[in-house]
């Protein structure tokens, strides 16, 4: 039985011969970690975090013309890696199941149109919808716009959700715990029907190749 | 919450066509909460000079399939991963005779299930090559030295290149970055060794002899005079850039200058008294 890397002038060559019982094997303080060349890459990580205990954003009782917003935190690590990116999506409108009836995705200030893949400034109290604005922070949280700044340009700036995946966070060098903070915008005019509105927000982070 | 950290995240390896290869990926939840998860394979396509993809429009091989080698696992079964727990999932990529000789793009996907609420996944990619190996064969697309003026103070000077891939297979860059006066070497600077896919583009990263990232950038203060910088990439036909740039003290003249000028105003001044 025998494995390591090997190199030669032209070739660099990392085995693992004759081993018979591939896997981690833990015993009081001692691990082994047998077979497979993955060992060699036990550096190469990649952690995604979404700071939120609940995984669920409630808003709560909205009132017509008054916007709410709510935020989580999302962390990224890629220690030896080449970068990452951060995608996100939603399953459909905020909307009531039963009915069908939603809340419309934000097109933000009138004058000022935003879509999936472009952030605009959204404060006015007469666009109604619901959107998101993404902000890399510092680990105070405060604003920074690491990672978010080619994408949002500041915290006024919102996008709408759409249900094919849009780039909200990248960098192309490793990163320890880079943050951001995610937040949740939904203004509704009078005429809004009343009842319960949901969706499903999904986070998607991938390395750099 | 969703916390998880999955690895090896990049994987690049030969698979000769109608063999197969394992993978094995260490998944950790990391949060306090136990997760329910699921695992799957998609498909993407490069996108930028970077190393960054896109999944748009990416249509994977027929003839290449995936599962899990685990006995109690099934790809894009549901799975429980209990706080702070650590679960190995080996990968199993199976070929034909018919796939086709190329380079394959993929990401392994963990992903948490749960309905109205805040998901997330998190992907290792997977570049493969159903090719015989080919030789490298690497152009310098794009070499350049900025700023425009450079001065000996206060700024760096960045050089900046994209390296384009000749050949269908992926590969890795190799090479190293020399800056030279008057044929002294001031600085080295080591090509970060990143993929570079088969017929496409890379951009250059340099790296410190720990393989850190650094920018490939040399500091101030510089000496006024000619520097030649000079590209040099390892393939089977090794490739090689070099251009020169003036570094001159544009700021302390400009100084002196300013200088010299208020001088010039007051000691007229004071002459007309």
């Amino acid at each position: 039985m025998t494995g390591g890397t090997k190199a030669s002038a032209g070739y660099h060559l990392s085995d693992t011969v004759g081993q018979i019982a591939p896997g981690e094997y833990t015993s009081g303080a001692y691990t082994v970690e047998a077979g497979f060349q993955y060992i060699y890459n036990t550096f190469n990580k990649f952690r995604f975090i979404i700071n939120d205990p609940d995984l669920a954003i409630n808003f709560g009782a909205l009132t017509p013309d008054i916007g709410v917003t709510a935020s989580h935190s999302i962390s990224i690590s890629c220690p030896a890696g080449h970068g990452y990116q951060i995608m996100v999506k939603e399953n459909r409108p905020l909307s009531i199941l039963s009915s069908g009836q939603t809340i419309p995705d934000t097109s933000c200030n009138i004058g000022s149109t935003c879509t999936p893949s472009f952030a605009a400034v959204w404060n006015s109290s007469s666009s109604y919808g619901f959107g998101y604005n993404a902000i890399g922070t510092d680990l105070s949280d405060n604003p920074t716009g690491v990672g978010t700044s080619q994408y949002f340009a500041d915290i006024s700036y919102y996008r709408p959700f759409s249900t094919t995946a849009q780039y909200i966070m990248g960098e192309n060098n490793p990163v320890i715990n880079h943050k951001a903070r995610i937040t949740y915008k939904v203004l509704i005019s009078a005429v809004q029907t009343a009842g319960n509105y949901a969706n499903s927000i999904n986070f998607i982070a991938v390395p750099n190749y | 919450m969703f916390d998880i950290t999955l690895s090896p995240s990049n994987n690049e390896f030969f698979i000769k066509p109608g063999q197969n290869y394992l993978l094995a990926f260490d998944i950790v939840n990391n949060s306090q909460t136990t997760l329910t998860l699921n695992s799957g394979v998609e498909t993407w396509l490069p996108k930028g000079d970077k190393g960054e993809i896109s999944y748009e429009n990416a249509f994977a091989d027929p003839s290449i399939s995936f599962s899990l080698n685990n006995s109690d696992l099934k790809l894009g079964q549901t799975f429980l991963a209990k706080p702070n727990e650590k679960k190995q999932l080996v990968l199993k990529i199976s070929t034909t005779d018919i796939t086709s000789q190329k380079d394959h793009y993929y990401t392994f996907f963990i992903t948490q299930l749960s309905a109205d609420q805040t998901t997330a996944k998190i992907g290792a990619h997977l570049i493969f090559s159903t090719q015989e190996k080919q030789s490298d064969s690497l152009t310098i697309k794009k070499f350049s030295v900025t700023p425009l003026v450079k001065d000996s103070f206060f700024k760096p000077i960045k050089f900046a290149s994209t390296i384009y891939n000749n050949s269908s297979q992926y590969s890795k860059l190799t090479g190293k970055l020399v800056i030279t006066k008057n044929n002294l070497k001031i600085q080295e600077l080591i090509i970060s060794p990143d993929v570079i896919l088969g017929n496409y583009s890379r951009s250059i990263r340099c790296a410190d002899k720990e393989a850190n990232i650094i920018p490939c950038a040399i500091n101030p203060p510089f000496w006024p005079g000619k520097y030649t910088a000079t590209l040099t990439l390892n393939s089977q036909k090794p490739v090689s850039f070099e251009t020169g740039f003036f570094v001159f003290p544009y700021s302390v003249f400009l100084f002196l200058g300013i200088i010299s000028a208020i001088f010039l105003l007051f000691y007229r001044r004071l002459r007309r008294r």
